[in-house]
């Protein structure tokens, strides 16, 4: 401990039996400071102390009385504090008893009370050095017993900095804080402040600096220290095996979002199934279905995956995954966190009746230059990011698919497929951050991808007569978002964002179908959040939409509810080649207020107003509260309505037709939440929803779909979590079950939904063992999903085809049960600047061959399983810096 | 968009899997194979004749015939919005005369609005005369309990108008009955419409013959080809076969023609060639039952219902069947020569 500064003059003294002292002297600059306190004190004192005389005086009616000269301190001595005193900063007093005799001298001392017994000797020491002018009384001195207050005002003092170390983490250069070192030879501690970490006070000489084994690997780094130079170097640290502090998904906290369960990106690439895509492992959470070939589609407590919308902080992403689910469109290197919301948010998000994904990207400013390079089987990728000034960095990443150089090679030499256009995708981002001033940050971000494929195929092998040519797929978008962060005030704070994103969709199959979209959607976003009081906070906003759609499409009706699609060329095609335009404007508010610290209320409401080709006007009331039992338990309640436009397909007059109205929902969630220890967190939910104006196909095709199917979805969900902390392990097990129908009309009854998947059970988790090697695993359990069984075929003699004849239940049988085990092992390599990593990704170890989907024979006599992919190893390469 | 890409990749995954089950071009029972009608699209009070081309034709019991103008089409696997009407004759032809639907054509305007009903369900996107009758019809019957008179007498002629001008489109139902009681269940459609000089009527798409090997077929030959051996099988189109016709928004389009190739025995390369890529393999079995010669069928479809057929038989070369096997062959003419059309 260090103190240093000034000492406020004056100090306080009360008359033993004659005159009190008083006075002072203003210290001498040095790092311990001590002294008397000031003058009003020491008028209050010898106020007291001729009260003290006075009285006796007056009860004995003594004439006259006396005059009276309190002592006067002349010299101070500053008491002398040990640099390991360990006394914190901050304001103590010594109260003493001090002695003074007739000539001014200290004669005895001791202390009466102490705010801290360490400086006691110091004060009684530094009080014995003091000298007084003695007391008066009636002009001769005597000896007098004053009490005098001892201050310490402990301080960082003004040090003597003679060498500095830049501490920084091993592998990604990150300015390290909070890490407190020793210099050996005098055993003084010191700690690193914004990866600075300062030595003073040491003469010229060797040294060594000590870092003990505690959150970082022990490391002894010696130094010299030279007069009149400040000496400088790097101290590389490194993170001591299971002291990870990453949060992998963190309890649901807010009241507005009260199934949100959120799930940081970091140490998500590790667990098996990610492919080192965090966005992936969102399918483990509870509320969420498995989808079908690991398609990544988003069926979030059995609603239609049309239903739930993926947003990129907050604003439309469309497509999130290169070929409908093999890795996502954004480089996880710009992911923060992901937040997932499967039902009963409020106001601020809209448009979806079942859950949301918020994919955040990251806040922090990068403190230097930093990269990464990665190649798997698939891909190859790198990203580069630097700061170009304190308030500023700029990051640029690029991703490049080869999987079609590989097929390529397949397909060599066959005459009859070939592959005109291999898969191939490739997908950039670029972003550019700046803060202005301490209230203000913008971000500018632009991402695109690309994904193209098409075979030919010359003669046909399968039953298809009309799969015959070329099948080919091209699907880009190029985004550009500009986000405006704004403070206004230390209580109302804006974020304005505005983002554009051209996209184009080309499917071309044989003959027989094709859909060609390309649509210019432009975005706006204004969320405000005002604190108005401690228990009071305002969230409002506005979302704007202005869109422009072009069609050009040759396709059968999509297929709806239980549907077993006759043969491609036997099915009514529709063609359309229009031009769609929409805009949206949806203001929203959510009030959240706190009338006890236990229980938070939150009412929100949104209304959005439709116009263009679909012209609607309505609103959205919402509410959720949640109540903090106490530090470990909390139950929480939601319910609201949900409305979406009706699908997009159907705005084209062709394939619409009829004038929908918005499909909707209404929510109904409680849970319970306990959290016996930092790292365990544990949760029950169940819900209920009840969907109504859902878009059903309809008997008159001058319609086409109707705004008259219903349904509901019910169950309930369980999470148990460990998040990564002393146990060198996190994960999670989540339960869900579901129960998804809509209601049959043909035959008055409920029937399943198409995504009606009962059960679902995850078990995720990575353990973490010494030098870096990390294991994990994930196991799932899935019902099948259901489908209508076929019950025979007739022949169509105009096609060669055989038709379906399906049975009337629809969806009354399942696949089987999916199960599936993945492992997953990283070993990473630790340099100073730089860490490469190696992992051995196994889908599928035990090679379960899983039905996705059911195949008939050309006559509908036979069926098989289509099965999903088969035991699958991936390896890959990952350098950092 | 969003719809479409896993369906995409259920489709490419579906196409990459092996298929397990016999190819629909393998005939080891009874089945029916295709359905003739010639013409395809007759007058309107014209006679279209019907030919069912069925395998094993000893394992059927009967085959009835039956029409219906007023099919709910592939979605409702052709059911029928009436009683069927049956066509005379049991066997393996019939003919049916468009001039049958007249009564039925004046008997629509009994139950107009539940005609207006049912049209409702199968009008195609680009039937505009019909399209334009349904509006029509909800227009003059809109706010009324019962639809007045004019409005049935309006919607009635507007219907012959639709039907003379486009087409009525008469589903025949074959129900075919095995020995065993199992009946098949196939369906062919015919067009009867007023034709034009813009529009004439389909004709058939005709095959002059095949080509095996070296050998030229025109049909119901016997023809030697090397077993466990690919060989090429070439089909040779009538000139003409590809006609031209205007779509409902007045742009001419070619016909699309494949062909479907059928066999009791051996392996086709491909299920189906086409117009462009009309070539097929053929590989016959290195053992085959002396009493099954290979049948093969070679059926050529365009997109208007037009279809047409040869066959012929396939021995594994060298192979000589016993003598009562020559004689109940009846002296086939082997093909052994070069030939061309």
């Amino acid at each position: 401990v260090e103190a240093g500064g000034e000492t406020p003059p004056g100090s306080k003294a009360m008359c033993f039996r004659e005159a009190p002292a008083g006075g002072g002297l203003p210290p001498p600059p040095s790092c311990v400071v001590a002294g008397p306190e000031g003058p009003a004190l020491q008028q209050v004192a010898i106020l007291v102390a001729f009260l003290v005389l006075a009285v006796p005086a007056s009860a004995q009616e003594t004439p006259p009385e006396p005059v009276v000269v309190p002592p006067e301190l002349t010299r101070f001595e500053e008491a002398k504090l040990p640099p390991d005193l360990g006394v914190e900063p901050g304001a103590y007093v010594v109260t003493l008893a001090v002695t003074v005799d007739e000539t001014g001298a200290v004669a005895g001392v001791e202390a009466t009370a102490s705010d801290d017994e360490r400086l006691t000797p110091l004060a009684l020491e530094a009080a014995k050095s003091f000298t007084f002018k003695p007391a008066l009384v009636d002009g001769a001195p005597v000896a007098v017993k004053i009490t005098y207050r001892y201050t310490f005002d402990v301080r960082a003092r003004e040090r003597s900095v003679v060498f500095v170390f830049k501490v920084r983490r091993k592998g990604t250069r990150e300015p390290v804080d909070g890490l407190t070192a020793l210099v050996e030879e005098n055993g003084r501690s010191c700690t690193s402040v914004a990866g600075t970490l300062e030595v003073s006070d040491l003469p010229p000489g060797a040294y060594t600096l000590y870092v003990p084994e505690e959150e970082w690997v022990e490391v002894r780094e010696p130094f010299e220290v030279k007069a009149g130079e400040v000496g400088e170097a790097e101290l590389w640290v490194e993170r001591r095996y299971g002291t990870s502090h990453q949060t992998v998904i963190r309890a649901p906290r807010e009241a507005r979002f009260v199934a949100k369960q959120t799930l940081q990106a970091t140490e998500l690439a590790r667990l098996p199934g990610s492919g080192g895509d965090p966005l992936k492992m969102v399918e483990n959470l509870p509320g969420l279905a498995r989808s079908p070939f690991g398609g990544g589609q988003l069926i979030v407590f059995g609603a239609d995956f049309l239903d739930s919308h993926v947003l990129l902080d907050s604003q439309p992403m469309w497509w999130f995954y290169h070929f409908g689910g093999l890795y996502s469109t954004i480089n996880p290197a710009f992911i923060d966190r992901i937040d997932f919301m499967p039902a009963a948010f409020d106001a601020s998000y809209g448009n979806a009746i079942g859950g949301i994904v918020d994919v955040r990207l990251k806040d922090e400013l990068l403190d230097g230059v930093h990269g990464a390079v990665d190649v798997n089987i698939v891909h190859a990728g790198a990203i580069v990011g630097f700061p170009y000034s304190e308030d500023g960095d700029l990051t640029f990443a690029l991703r490049r698919s080869y999987i079609d150089a590989v097929l390529k090679l397949v397909f060599m030499g066959n005459d009859d497929f070939g592959l005109t256009t291999a898969p191939v995708y490739y997908d950039y981002q670029f972003q550019w951050r700046h803060r202005f001033g301490s209230r203000n940050r913008v971000r500018l971000f632009v991402n695109g991808s690309d994904d193209a494929m098409e075979v030919l195929n010359r003669r046909n092998s399968m039953s298809e007569p009309t799969f015959v040519g070329s099948l080919g797929l091209s699907m880009w978008i190029h985004a550009a978002s500009f986000e405006w962060e704004s403070d206004i005030t230390q209580d109302l704070k804006s974020v304005l964002s505005v983002k554009v994103l051209p996209m184009g969709f080309d499917l071309n199959v044989f003959a027989s179908m094709k859909l060609q979209v390309t649509q210019l959607p432009v975005h706006l976003r204004e969320d405000l959040d005002w604190r108005i009081r401690d228990d009071l906070r305002l969230r409002a906003g506005l979302q704007a939409l202005v869109t422009v759609g072009w069609l050009d499409v040759r396709a059968p009706h999509v297929p709806y509810g239980g549907a077993v699609p006759a043969p491609l060329g036997n099915q009514d095609i529709i063609e359309a080649n229009e031009t769609v335009t929409v805009a949206d404007l949806a203001p929203w508010a959510s009030l959240e207020w706190q009338p006890f610290p236990w229980w938070t209320i939150v009412p929100s409401v949104r209304m959005d107003a439709w116009v263009g080709d679909w012209t609607r006007v309505y609103a959205d009331p919402r509410l959720s509260m949640r109540f903090q039992i106490d530090e470990q338990w909390a139950v929480k309640a939601a319910t609201g309505l949900y409305q979406q436009t009706p699908p997009v397909f159907t705005f084209s007059r062709e394939f619409g037709g009829g004038d929908l109205g918005p499909e909707s929902a209404v929510h109904l969630l409680a849970g319970v939440e306990w959290q016996p220890l930092p790292d365990l967190f544990l949760q029950v939910e169940g819900f209920y929803k009840h969907l109504f104006n859902q878009v059903e196909p309809s008997n008159d095709k001058t319609v086409r779909y109707t705004n008259d199917g219903y349904g509901r979805a019910f169950g309930g969900d369980f999470l148990l979590r460990v998040n990564p902390g002393g146990w060198h392990f996190f994960g999670w097990l989540a339960y869900t079950y579901v129960v998804a129908q809509r209601w049959d009309f043909a035959r008055d009854d409920w029937r399943s939904s198409d995504t009606d998947q009962r059960h679902v059970l995850n078990v995720v988790g990575t353990y973490e063992l010494p030098h870096h090697w990390y294991i994990g695993l994930r196991f799932r359990l899935a019902s099948g999903y259901p489908y209508t069984p076929v019950t025979g075929s007739v022949f169509d003699a105009d096609t060669d085809q055989y038709v379906p004849i399906p049975s009337p239940l629809k969806n009354s049988d399942r696949l089987p049960l999916f199960h599936q085990l993945d492992l997953r092992v990283d070993k990473e390599w630790v340099f100073e600047n730089w860490k490469l990593a190696l992992y051995l990704e196994v889908q599928n170890v035990y090679n379960n061959r899983a039905a996705e989907a059911i195949q008939y024979s050309y006559d509908y006599s036979q069926t098989d399983w289509v099965s999903g992919l088969p035991i699958l190893p991936v390896f890959g390469i990952k350098g950092e810096f | 968009v969003r719809r479409i890409v896993p369906i995409l990749v259920t489709i490419a995954v579906a196409a990459g899997c092996s298929d397990p089950f016999k190819p629909q071009n393998e005939v080891d029972h009874p089945r029916v194979l295709g359905i003739v009608a010639d013409p395809p699209e007759p007058a309107f009070d014209g006679t279209t004749a019907l030919e069912a081309v069925v395998a094993y034709p000893e394992e059927f019991a009967s085959l009835a015939w039956s029409a219906c103008p007023l099919s709910l089409g592939t979605e409702l696997q052709y059911a029928c919005a009436m009683p069927e009407m049956p066509i005379p004759g049991d066997g393996a032809t019939s003919a049916f005369p468009g001039t049958a639907l007249k009564p039925w054509l004046d008997a629509l305007k009994m139950a107009f609005a539940d005609f207006v009903g049912f049209i409702r369900q199968v009008v195609r996107q680009k039937d505009y005369c019909t399209r334009d009758m349904i509006a029509a019809w909800d227009a003059c019957v809109a706010g009324q309990e019962t639809p007045p008179q004019e409005c049935v007498d309006a919607g009635h002629a507007k219907t012959i108008e639709c039907l003379r001008s486009g087409g009525i489109e008469v589903v025949f139902h074959l129900a075919a009955t095995l020995k065993d009681g199992t009946v098949l269940h196939a369906y062919k459609t015919a067009r009867f419409r007023d034709a034009t000089a813009d529009w004439p009527p389909n004709a058939i798409p005709r095959l002059e013959g095949v080509k095996v090997g070296d050998h030229f077929l025109k049909g119901g030959e016997l023809v030697e080809v090397e077993s466990r051996r690919e060989t090429q099988v070439l089909p040779v189109f009538a000139g003409g076969a590809v006609e031209s016709c205007p779509d409902p928004d007045g742009n001419r389009n070619d016909e699309k023609l494949w062909v479907s190739w059928y066999s009791t025995a051996g392996d086709f390369s491909y299920a189906r060639s086409t117009y462009e890529f009309p070539e097929n393999r053929f590989t016959l079995p290195g053992i085959m039952d002396p009493e099954s010669d290979a049948t093969v069928w070679v059926f050529v479809y365009d997109d208007r219902y037009g279809v047409s057929y040869l066959t012929f038989t396939a021995r594994p070369a060298g192979w000589t069947p016993d003598a009562n096997e020559e004689d109940a062959a009846g002296g086939e003419d082997v093909a052994g020569g070069e030939g061309e059309p």
